[in-house]
């Protein structure tokens, strides 16, 4: 209610304002004539000191003063004409100030009821930690927990146990790309378990908008090398397999999934629909909801792409293609790429934009070898190798020395 | 409830606009001063809407509200406080509401300090600059809303490009927006004068303040860009020829243009068609800037914005005030009555040289920046236009103007001596002579071209001084009579040599950096020393170090010049906590002879940092040169003459012309 009051006083305030002028009757405007005088007078009083300094030659200033003075006449003369018109018809006047009057805040209110969100209140970050989540004490606690588990991550950057407390709390709180650096941090001092490549391989897979990379894959493997009996990840096999556009070994791995299953599994569901959209699309048929994000495993609402660093500066429009289509795409692109820096490789965005694309496509080797090759036509640019430097921590991929 | 304030705001700014476009206006076509009235209020009444818009948005990013879309996906809240406020206009939708805001507050100042303006030109302005707010309103709210909310809210944002986390951001953007949104006025202006079919000595003047002052925000907008890409990305580079530099360098080489042909336009009333035509494509290149940067035709820095719908939307904003204006143009233009007639050498004449030797420029840069754009569009292949395109195109353009430069204001109008000039300048000619010489000694084996790029800076400043020095007689006259002249010289005088000399320094700037910067690259181990330029820079170690948001590797170097400590570099590399993205810190000490600059690389596997040195001599230069340009504008407009008002028309009788 306050809001619409609120609303209500600046409309009027922003009207009053508007109507001002009516009341004024235009007074205390310039006559065109007279603003124009003002000026050639002036320019009249400026020849004298010009001359003084030189700026223009003694014989030229009766010429100079008499095009002045021409132009003063001349607008002296139009002055009648172009002078403001009788005093104008107060009643029209009136009228479009009363039309502007209304039709401000019609027009205001209803286009803000069409775009804005009256229901919602701010939530600032400092007030919801006190009272944004029912259990203020716990949600106050958490928060305070996260602050002081990252304070204390700054500080010591090799506390296993840390990393491997907040991961999952990052996970839970949406933060994709934090729980998965978390977690990895967790298995390379803590060692890997089950529980955080698992986490691993769901963070990144909801950082990176459902694209199983390398990293993901990996994790997998590992993980059924630790507990082969943990069948439900092979769905992010299938689903790369999926992405890679093997459409007919990504059916087949979701089969086998199905079939190891226990009959209550709770995956059975989500994993045969996925096989049925894959067996519609080995038949021809385009599917048209977009099935990446929805992984059998994301089980969080997907997420706004997360800026992590080996997310690359893939063309936007990609994200809206269907897996196939984005397949297809990205092959060709990255080939043709390849292809033209083959034969010529004095182009060092060609080169980033290859190793960028190899890396979202998850092959680590072969950016790393297009890094190399830039290094190799580069090598004696430091601009370049700068940029190659940069290009290879973003994607985070040290050339193995 | 602010935010949604906001939002209301900003739609009700939108239709003052729409008012704002149609009512003055048409009370200018039927010569109703009520209706030309409106124009003010309005102005005054938009400038406060967007306003409350802009600060409630600044408002949302400080309480990092992330209820707002926006805020969300720009920030975080590990961020300081300073890059909460200036992480407002860090982003695409944020960045536009400063965009709009600027326009209006240019339209408010016209409103407010156009009182000298004869009512329908007034008026007119007013709708033509509000016609603009109007498409970038619409633009704002239709494709990049800012207000826009997410719920349920996330918990935190993602945080601001490392990158921009720097002082540098609070500046740069809002300087230059005012330098491309200031060229708005003289679009206005120009469509104005041509709708109502008039364009004189006065109108010259009237649109003279607004376009320095666009001129200087612009100048020292891009430098200040310049500045920051030179310390923050990591190589000493401080120009790139990138298509985003040049987006904004095009107006800026436009607007110089227009604001000399102002200038004749003003005293002679000559090139009259050809100055609005300026007016227009000044205004018309900022909007590609826009374009180009917010369309994501460009990757860059800048690209923040790289959604499709968007650009085209900028595009049709632009093809709609390019193609109107242009038409207008074309219908209005032979109505132009031309002015005063002018010898080939004299002030106008000289003007004309500018102009011509400016505006081939811009094209150069235009071709430069749009071949390979057109060249990929149509055939896919790629190819970057760099220095050596603007190297073998622009430089050589550069030359005749920056060699003509003196001359020009020892023109006088209407018909000038060449060889009375060339004489005024022979103690500058000489002192060029002398610095040639000197360069060549000093650097025997150095770049050939330097030697005559440090003459022609030189010849520029001290011709710029010599001006000034035959203006108040130096030297022939007894010293109080001389003092007693140049207290007398209007400010604009100032203001033209100030700003002629900082073109000098900064030619010295780029040719000192540019023909004798060293750099070494290598692996150092604590304790080891390396010499560059008469330096000796000893690796002291590194060590991590943490932030607010971030977490950082700072290497200590300990700077001696022949034994005598000179200075303590700490450069460091950064990663940053949200979005985790590394940058790196430059060590940079400024001495007189130029900087000393330091990059700390990664650690090798074997202990070893990989580091990087530059040596940049008067690279300062080359920014205090763009300062004291922006001084001389500054100076030049609060000259009395751009000031002078007609008397109200309810007031006095007419100012009597004095006798002379």
């Amino acid at each position: 209610m306050l809001l619409w009051l609120c609303f209500a006083f600046l409309t009027a305030a922003v009207v009053a304002m508007l109507l001002r002028p009516l009341r004024a009757g235009g007074n205390g405007a310039v006559a065109p004539a007279e603003a124009d005088l003002a000026v050639y007078r002036d320019q009249l009083r400026e020849l004298e000191a010009e001359r003084e300094r030189g700026l223009i030659g003694d014989s030229d200033v009766e010429g100079a003063r008499a095009e002045v003075a021409r132009r003063l006449i001349k607008r002296a003369n139009a002055g009648p004409d172009a002078g403001p018109a009788a005093p104008s018809d107060p009643a029209r006047a009136r009228t479009i100030y009363t039309a502007v009057a209304i039709a401000l805040p019609v027009l205001a209110i209803g286009l803000y009821v069409f775009t804005g969100s009256p229901q919602l209140p701010a939530r600032p970050f400092a007030e919801r930690q006190s009272k944004d989540i029912p259990d203020a004490n716990q949600a106050a606690g958490i928060v305070e927990l996260i602050q002081r588990v990252e304070a204390r991550l700054r500080e010591d950057p090799q506390d296993g146990k840390g990393w491997n407390a907040i991961a999952p709390v990052y996970l839970r709180l949406g933060r994709f790309a934090d729980a998965a650096h978390a977690f990895a941090e967790a298995n390379r001092l803590e060692g890997e378990t089950v529980r955080r490549l698992t986490g691993f391989a769901e963070a990144t897979l909801m950082a990176e908008n459902g694209i199983v990379t390398e990293p993901v894959r990996r994790a997998t493997l590992r993980i059924l090398e630790l507990e082969p009996s943990r069948i439900e990840v092979r769905v992010w096999l299938a689903l790369a397999k999926e992405q890679d556009g093997d459409l007919q070994a990504a059916a087949a791995e979701y089969r086998d999934i199905l079939t190891k299953s226990a009959a209550d599994a709770p995956w059975r569901k989500a994993v045969s629909d996925r096989l049925a959209l894959v067996e519609k699309r080995i038949a021809g048929v385009p599917d048209e909801p977009k099935p990446s994000a929805a992984a059998p495993a994301a089980a969080a609402p997907s997420q706004p792409q997360t800026p992590g660093a080996s997310q690359g500066d893939a063309p936007p429009d990609i994200a809206k293609m269907s897996p196939a289509e984005r397949d297809a795409f990205i092959a060709s692109m990255v080939g043709r790429l390849a292809d033209r820096l083959e034969k010529d490789g004095k182009d060092l965005d060609g080169w980033l934009r290859l190793a960028r694309a190899y890396k979202v496509l998850g092959k680590d080797d072969e950016a790393r070898g297009a890094l190399k090759s830039a290094r190799t036509h580069f090598a004696t640019e430091t601009a370049a190798l700068a940029e190659i430097d940069k290009a290879e921590q973003a994607l985070s991929l040290p050339t193995k020395e | 409830m602010i935010i949604e304030f906001g939002h209301f705001a900003l739609i009700l700014a939108l239709l003052v606009a729409v008012a704002q476009m149609i009512v003055p206006a048409w009370g200018a076509h039927m010569r109703d001063e009520r209706l030309m009235a409106f124009g003010a209020p309005a102005a005054v009444a938009q400038v406060a809407l967007v306003l409350i818009a802009f600060l409630s948005l600044m408002y949302a990013y400080v309480t990092s509200d992330f209820s707002v879309a926006n805020v969300a996906a720009n920030s975080h809240s590990s961020k300081p406080l300073i890059y909460r406020i200036s992480g407002v206009w860090g982003n695409h939708e944020g960045s536009m509401v400063l965009w709009v805001l600027i326009l209006a507050i240019f339209g408010a100042a016209v409103a407010l300090f156009g009182r000298n303006l004869p009512a329908s030109l007034k008026a007119n302005v007013l709708s033509v600059q509000s016609s603009i707010a109007v498409a970038f309103l619409l633009f704002i709210l239709l494709t990049s809303n800012p207000f826009e909310r997410l719920d349920p809210a996330p918990f935190d944002g993602r945080g601001l490009n490392p990158i921009l986390q720097d002082p540098a951001l609070a500046f740069h953007p809002p300087f230059l927006y005012m330098g491309y949104v200031g060229f708005s006025l003289a679009f206005s202006f120009a469509i104005a004068a041509l709708i109502e079919g008039r364009t004189d000595a006065a109108w010259a003047r009237w649109v003279r303040p607004w376009t320095l002052l666009a001129w200087m925000c612009l100048t020292i907008g891009i430098a200040m860009g310049s500045w920051w890409a030179y310390y923050e990305l990591g190589w000493g580079g401080w120009w790139f020829w990138d298509p985003v530099e040049n987006a904004s360098f095009m107006p800026w080489l436009a607007g110089t243009a227009l604001l000399h042909s102002a200038l004749v336009m003003e005293k002679r009333e000559a090139l009259k068609v050809w100055t609005i035509l300026l007016a227009i494509l000044t205004f018309s290149l900022s909007l590609m800037g826009t374009f180009l940067v917010r369309s994501g035709v460009l990757s860059s820095v800048h690209a923040f914005a790289v959604d499709p719908e968007r650009g085209v939307f900028v595009l049709a904003i632009m093809v709609l005030f390019t193609g109107g204006g242009l038409a207008l143009f074309a219908l209005r233009a032979r109505d132009l009555a031309q002015g005063g007639v002018f010898s080939p050498i004299s002030r106008e004449g000289s003007l004309v040289l500018n102009n011509v030797l400016l505006t081939i420029a811009c094209v150069t840069v235009l071709v430069g920046t749009l071949y390979p754009l057109a060249l990929e569009s149509l055939t896919g292949a790629k190819i970057s236009v760099g220095a050596p395109y603007f190297n073998m195109t622009f430089v050589p353009l550069m030359i005749p103007l920056l060699l003509a430069l003196p001359f020009g204001p020892l023109m006088a109008w209407k018909r000038a001596d060449i060889a009375a000039a060339l004489e005024r300048l022979v103690a500058a000619g000489l002192l060029s002579i002398v610095v040639f010489v000197a360069a060549f000694a000093v650097t025997e084996r150095g770049p050939w071209l330097a030697p005559f790029g440090f003459a022609i800076g030189v010849w520029v400043m001290a011709g710029a001084l010599s001006e000034t020095a035959f203006r108040i007689k130096l030297g022939s006259v007894p010293l109080n009579e001389s003092v007693r002249r140049l207290t007398n010289l209007p400010r604009s005088a100032f203001g033209t040599m100030l700003a002629h000399f900082g073109v000098g320094l900064m030619v010295c700037g780029i040719v000192g950096t540019t023909g004798y910067k060293s750099e070494e690259i290598l692996l150092m181990r604590p304790g080891e020393t390396k010499e560059i330029a008469g330096y000796a820079l000893t690796f002291r170690g590194a060590a991590p170090s943490k932030g607010p948001n971030y977490t950082e590797t700072i290497g200590a170097f300990d700077v001696t010049r022949n034994g005598a400590p000179v200075t303590h570099l700490e450069p460091s590399k950064r990663l940053y906590d949200a979005p985790p993205q590394p940058t790196s810190e430059a060590g940079i000490y400024a001495a007189w002879t130029g900087d000393l600059y330091a990059v700390l690389g990664d650690q090798q596997p074997d202990g070893a940092f990989a580091v990087r040195f530059y040596f940049h001599p008067l690279v300062r230069c080359i920014w205090i040169g763009t300062l004291i340009m922006f001084l001389g504008g500054a100076i030049s407009l609060s000259d009395r003459r751009l000031r002078v008002g007609a008397p109200r028309r309810a007031g006095r009788a007419p100012v009597a012309v004095p006798a002379e």
